[in-house]
């Protein structure tokens, strides 16, 4: 993603007057939806593993050791758009139903490679239009769940202390700014 | 040392002088008044905001904030200006919109902040010395009124609050961006150094330079040195960067003379039709409600381009019906701010073997280049532009929504990326008559003040000069070996840059403009205006040091003045 997508996700995450909606709206808009917003927090489980696909556990923490779950259930029930929020829910609904069909169990019993096969299938849907229809798309319906839960596990989990101090490079105090500076072997990127 | 007047406390009512405002400006007037031997009262409408105590976010880390900085719908939704500035981490130093209602003929983003320090505690640092290519633009292509001084008139004053602020940067010898006495600049890192060098060799009339900053990069007047943190916004506990709350307050206190008093908004200003003065200044407590008249010799009014001359419009007097001072009919017209939406991205393949260590409170600058000879010399616009901007390598945010997952995907994400650049200009609005702020008849504030209402827009200039912007940036990072090279333009509207200016502006002339060479108004001797509102033109640079140089020049020739007996 670059600079300019990414602030035209930031502002789209962060500045929503035209589109944002009280808890209240947003709530009735999602009446029709499977998963009401009240009912996200009994998600977590599933959101957790699907968040760990994203970033899984290696030599550094992964995305569960983040509690990143917390953070994307927060997200979207108290930051994300009307929009966002619909598709959000719609797109748990959606992976859930695809999952039963295509394993005949749950998310949280299949295996680490159905897991990944699961979200390649949503990854794929998701990037099958060429950028402009994404963008054009974006604009009008919203962030797809895929591109919301990939989103907000990255900045959930590297704005966590386990992804921040251990995953990447935290520097609180740098006390100097040195503009060129040798890559150190395995040089993370600085978390902020 | 100075007082801080609470609600109970301190009944005098008589000072040698009154400041309006504790901002950039307004803090520069009360210190320098203050340390010439004057009795100060500072008014200021918002709360008080003690250095380093009153900064309660300035040392969490992102995992310390609920919502990770990301702002609530709720936020977004009552909020959508404040919102667009600022989160958890520094939402505490703007207003709420929802208590201070403004109009907007045309979209209008007004950030305010209004507390003790003012926008100083949130402004970009970046300091810029004008020079007669700015001052003399207005002149040769007529666009607006000519500005009564030069820069000879201001470079003493440059020389002098510079040597007080402490800023950082690197000498260029340009006729068109005078040098000052800069501390040690910020280095460049290497992708902004590769772009210098294209540039160098590939344009005459361009430069790539650290920007200016009021950033201290060695400790300055028992103030720094800034720890390349890049948290300035949340209030600087190591006092790193210049704000009036870690600068100019702490001196004036320390003279004894000055009188602070919060939650203090002056409504008007008070007019003695048979002395032809400004006697005082009406204040309205803003958590009472009770009403304070404060009497004074000299008032310097400091509280923010739009704000300052709503109060003048607000003081109206059997000689000044439209207005303190409004003898032109130009209060509250001409306003402007800079455009920032234009520029360009892009990556680039190579020096995978270098980094950088710390957070830079800068970036870099390219100075004017368009128009140095006057008019339209080699473009369909007038005036111009500087370019600002910054090298990276990509990080975790550059990898958030896309088609990769996993243990790879991992590797990268916490991996350093590509270089890129992102570059935008800084671009000259100018001054037309029909920007303007107006007192609404009808509706009125919680306190009982009329309401602001703001018609802005860019025009044809400005839009011409950001398609400019948009090539031209891009042109220099394809020249410069950039690939995935994208043009944009933000389309920010007006208030935007948060560079507002021109509502009182200076002049030779008190039928055309409403204050003199001295920031004095041309009609109401003993007041001065010196913060944005003085304004004839904007040029492209960042205007708060021309601001802190005009105030220290205008206090100086106000006491100058007093002691003649002239006011």
């Amino acid at each position: 993603m670059n600079r300019r997508t990414s602030i035209r996700y930031f502002t789209f995450l962060g500045a929503l007057g035209f589109t944002s909606f009280s808890f209240g709206a947003c709530n009735w808009f999602l009446k029709e939806s499977a998963i009401s917003l009240q009912e996200l927090p009994g998600y977590k489980p599933l959101l957790a593993e699907i968040a760990e696909v994203i970033i899984p556990r290696t030599e550094t923490p992964g995305a569960k050791d983040a509690k990143v779950e917390d953070f994307i259930v927060l997200h979207v029930m108290d930051c994300s758009s009307r929009k966002d929020c619909k598709n959000f829910l719609k797109g748990l609904t959606e992976l859930q139903d695809y999952t039963l069909k295509q394993y005949s169990c749950d998310f949280l019993q299949c295996d680490t490679h159905q897991k990944a096969e699961i979200l390649r299938h949503f990854a794929d849907k998701e990037f099958k239009e060429g950028s402009f229809i994404r963008k054009v798309q974006k604009k009008l319906f919203g962030n797809s769940f895929y591109i919301q839960i990939h989103s907000l596990t990255v900045q959930g989990y590297c704005t966590s202390f386990v992804g921040a101090t251990e995953a990447l490079s935290y520097d609180p105090i740098p006390g100097e700014y040195i503009g060129c500076y040798p890559l150190q072997p395995n040089q993370k990127s600085w978390a902020t | 040392m100075g007082n801080l007047i609470t609600n109970t406390q301190n009944r005098t009512t008589h000072f040698d002088a009154i400041v309006v405002g504790s901002g950039i400006s307004g803090g520069w007037a009360a210190k320098e008044l203050t340390q010439k031997g004057l009795k100060t009262l500072l008014l200021e409408r918002g709360r008080n905001v003690e250095h380093i105590k009153d900064y309660p976010t300035a040392e969490l880390n992102p995992w310390d904030f609920k919502y990770r900085m990301v702002n609530t719908r709720k936020e977004d939704e009552e909020n959508p200006i404040r919102s667009n500035c600022s989160d958890e981490s520094n939402r505490q130093f703007f207003v709420d919109q929802t208590q201070h209602p403004y109009i907007e003929e045309q979209p209008f983003d007004w950030v305010r902040s209004y507390q003790v320090g003012g926008r100083s505690l949130t402004w970009g640092r970046q300091c810029y010395r004008w020079s007669d290519l700015d001052f003399e633009a207005n002149l040769k292509d007529g666009y607006g009124v000519d500005w009564p001084i030069r820069y000879k008139d201001i470079e003493p004053w440059y020389n002098y609050v510079e040597n007080f602020i402490g800023i950082s940067g690197r000498k260029e010898n340009l006729w068109y961006l005078p040098d000052g006495e800069f501390l040690p600049p910020f280095d460049l890192n290497c992708i902004e150094n590769h772009l210098a060098e294209s540039i160098r060799d590939r344009y005459e009339d361009r430069l790539v330079t650290i920007a200016r900053v009021a950033n201290l990069t060695r400790g300055w007047k028992g103030r720094g040195p800034c720890l390349s943190r890049n948290l300035c916004g949340r209030g600087c506990p190591f006092g790193g960067y210049f704000s009036s709350n870690a600068a100019t307050l702490p001196v004036a206190f320390a003279t004894g003379n000055l009188t602070l008093r919060p939650f203090s908004t002056v409504t008007e200003v008070l007019y003695d039709d048979a002395l032809q003065k400004a006697t005082g200044v009406r204040v309205i407590d803003t958590l009472s409600k009770e009403y304070t008249d404060y009497f004074a010799k000299i008032i310097f009014i400091n509280a923010s381009t739009i704000d300052s001359a709503a109060i003048l419009l607000n003081s109206k007097s059997s000689r000044f019906p439209d207005g303190l001072g409004n003898d032109s009919g130009e209060l509250g017209h001409n306003l402007m701010d800079h455009h920032s939406s234009a520029g360009s991205y892009g990556t680039f393949d190579g020096f995978q073997d270098t980094f950088y260590k710390g957070r830079r409170p800068c970036g870099f600058l390219i100075p004017r280049f368009r128009n140095l000879n006057g008019g339209r010399s080699e473009v369909n616009f007038l005036r111009g532009y500087n370019i600002q901007g910054g090298g990276k390598r990509e990080g975790w945010a550059d990898n958030m929504g896309t088609l990769e997952f996993g243990e790879d995907f991992k590797k990268r994400l916490t991996s350093p990326g590509p270089w890129s650049i992102w570059m935008g200009g800084w671009g000259e609005c100018l001054p037309y008559h029909e920007n303007k702020i107006e007192l609404s008849k009808t509706e009125k504030d919680e306190w009982g003040m009329p309401l602001i209402r703001i018609s802005f827009s860019f025009k044809e200039n400005e839009r011409l000069m950001m398609e400019d912007i948009s090539t031209t940036c891009a042109e220099m990072l394809t020249g410069a070996g950039f690939t995935n090279v994208h043009a944009f333009n933000y389309h920010k509207v007006g208030g935007g840059t948060v560079h507002e200016m021109g509502t009182a502006r200076m002049g030779h002339n008190p039928l055309t403009s409403v204050l003199n060479a001295h920031n004095q108004v041309h009609s109401v001797k003993n007041v001065f205006l010196t913060d944005g509102s003085c304004m004839t033109s904007s040029a492209c640079q960042s205007p708060s040091l021309t601001y802190m140089a005009l105030t220290a020049r205008a206090c100086n020739f106000a006491v100058n003045q007093l002691k003649r007996g002239e006011l």
